[in-house]
């Protein structure tokens, strides 16, 4: 029984690491976190001037790591004064976002302000139409790790020996991890540069010469929101769930020894498909000496 | 005492050296002007030994060997998915085939890089030969990050009297700040962008990085050793 019931919460949390995978790099587009947002800083230098919110506070892996372990302790404080257990999550993920929101707008504002020796002007209508759009997308990534590790601490049999507000640090840095490292690709290499040829990575001279204007005026991150909906945050997020579900699933259903092998298989898999995606794609796209790519 | 300090050294030179055979672009990589995993290289080291961390504690109770050998795998299933993943948004998303202008051939499945690296930029993606380095760092860095905290959980199990939640809890964060701290310093000797073992710079940074890994690790196990010792 308890197989059975290990494996259900194990599905329940590479579900919920899905759900926050895909928001969290949702928020990182809107804030424009992560690498991408060197080129959002460097625009105003060479004379780009931008409505795109613009926040660097550290790396992903950190500034998300440092918001889940907040919201965590105080879960975790709320559990222990024997509080509603869905009340002290959503308490603890309301009080993380708020702080998130405090440093994104006195992060835009300190970002912005510096450069205007480049006269990038400060807007307003930036910090009010953004940081909503931001806290939405955050609270729904914060409050789906602190239940996420909430199961993993709590509910799994046999017991996870680690306190909350630890497990939702580690899994807040795994998750930063991997939205830096899939999603925000999409956003740097295509959005960003998107009047630029599709099909090319972004040459070192163009840099900075960032896609200022959309269809109806000026470009917004809630544009690069609705882009990296389709594709990038959804992969980004089943990247996550695919690691959290497949590093618990491989011991309950295969053993100690069986579970080990069937990661090393899993790392071998992985590989194969990463030969073959090669191929295709040098298949499908040509090399860069024809006259025409296919 | 001797098991702690030893485990300390061993592990964080492990991770060292796995840190340079992970293939790294940083921001240049995010925007497919170089190729690499697109993030720095403490962010995705310390990502990678987490998942390893994580898979070790799910191990706890079972012999060091299967728990060493369980935190390894947990970070070669990160770092391999991760990869594959970052590939796709490459391939699908931006339209570039995985190639890297840092070597002329990939040795093991024979593709040609030059050509299909786009003009302007030393390429894109994660190719084969990177993506085995990756996963031979991965095996590396958590076999080092798991070794770590083993040394680290047996230490207080033995010097302390609280619970087994509180000592893994502890373990697990010094464990994470030898991360961190290891990371760091590697990721000063790699100057930027490395793509794997089969890169020519990586010849160049092996040696000092093993060396500053194991001179930080010295120091490392020492502090950790007074800290710990005193609980």
């Amino acid at each position: 029984m308890s197989v059975i019931m290990n494996l259900c919460l194990v599905a329940t949390m590479g579900l919920l690491a899905i759900i926050t995978g895909i928001f969290e790099d949702l928020e990182s587009d809107v804030a424009s976190t992560s690498n991408p947002n060197s080129q959002v800083q460097l625009a105003p230098q060479v004379g780009n001037r931008h409505k795109l919110f613009n926040r660097a506070i550290s790396g992903e892996p950190l500034l998300v790591g440092t918001i889940s372990a907040i919201s965590g302790t105080i879960s975790y404080v709320f559990i222990s004064m024997n509080y509603s257990v869905i009340l002290s999550l959503l308490v603890a993920s309301i009080i993380a976002m708020i702080i998130q929101v405090v440093l994104s707008i006195t992060a835009y504002m300190g970002r912005i302000t510096s450069q205007a020796l480049y006269n990038q002007p400060l807007f307003m209508d930036v910090i009010l139409k953004h940081i909503p759009t931001s806290a939405a997308h955050s609270f729904i990534s914060i409050f789906s790790i602190t239940l996420l590790s909430y199961i993993l601490c709590y509910m799994i049999t046999p017991t996870f020996a680690i306190t909350l507000p630890i497990a939702t640090l580690l899994m807040g840095i795994t998750l930063g991890s991997i939205g830096s490292a899939v999603g925000d690709i999409h956003y740097g290499a295509e959005k960003l540069y998107q009047h630029h040829t599709f099909g090319s990575g972004i040459a070192v001279s163009n840099n900075g010469d960032i896609t200022t204007v959309d269809s109806i005026g000026s470009r917004n991150s809630i544009d690069i929101v609705r882009f990296a909906s389709k594709f990038a945050s959804p992969l980004s997020g089943l990247c996550f769930g695919i690691i959290i579900f497949l590093t618990f699933w491989i011991y309950i259903v295969f053993g100690i020894t069986g579970g080990l092998i069937a990661g090393l298989i899993i790392v071998l898999l992985a590989l194969i498909c990463n030969c073959l995606l090669e191929s295709h794609a040098r298949n499908k796209y040509g090399s860069y000496n024809e006259e025409t790519r296919k | 005492m001797i098991e702690l300090i030893l485990s300390i050294i061993i592990g964080s030179t492990l991770i060292g050296i796995g840190v340079h055979f992970i293939p790294v672009g940083g921001a240049p990589a995010a925007l497919s002007t170089t190729a690499g995993i697109p993030t720095g290289t403490p962010m995705i080291t310390i990502g990678m030994g987490i998942t390893g961390i994580i898979s070790a504690i799910s191990l706890l109770g079972q012999s060091t060997p299967i728990i060493l050998l369980g935190g390894a795998i947990g970070s070669m299933t990160m770092i391999a998915i991760t990869m594959l993943f970052s590939n796709m948004i490459h391939v699908y998303g931006v339209g570039v085939p995985p190639a890297s202008s840092n070597f002329e051939k990939d040795p093991i499945t024979g593709f040609s890089q030059s050509e299909y690296v786009s003009p302007g930029t030393t390429g894109h993606g994660i190719p084969t030969v990177s993506f085995i380095s990756g996963i031979i760092g991965a095996f590396l860095g958590g076999l080092g990050g798991t070794l770590a905290f083993i040394g680290i959980y047996n230490q207080l199990e033995v010097v302390s009297i609280l619970s087994q939640i509180e000592h893994c809890s502890i373990a697990t964060i010094i464990s994470i700040m030898i991360f961190f701290i290891i990371a760091v310093i590697s990721s000063y000797n790699i100057g930027g962008t490395i793509q794997g073992f089969y890169d020519k710079k990586f010849r160049n940074k092996i040696v000092s990085g093993t060396v500053a890994s194991f001179i930080v690790s010295i120091v490392l196990a020492i502090i950790f050793a007074v800290i710990l010792g005193g609980i």
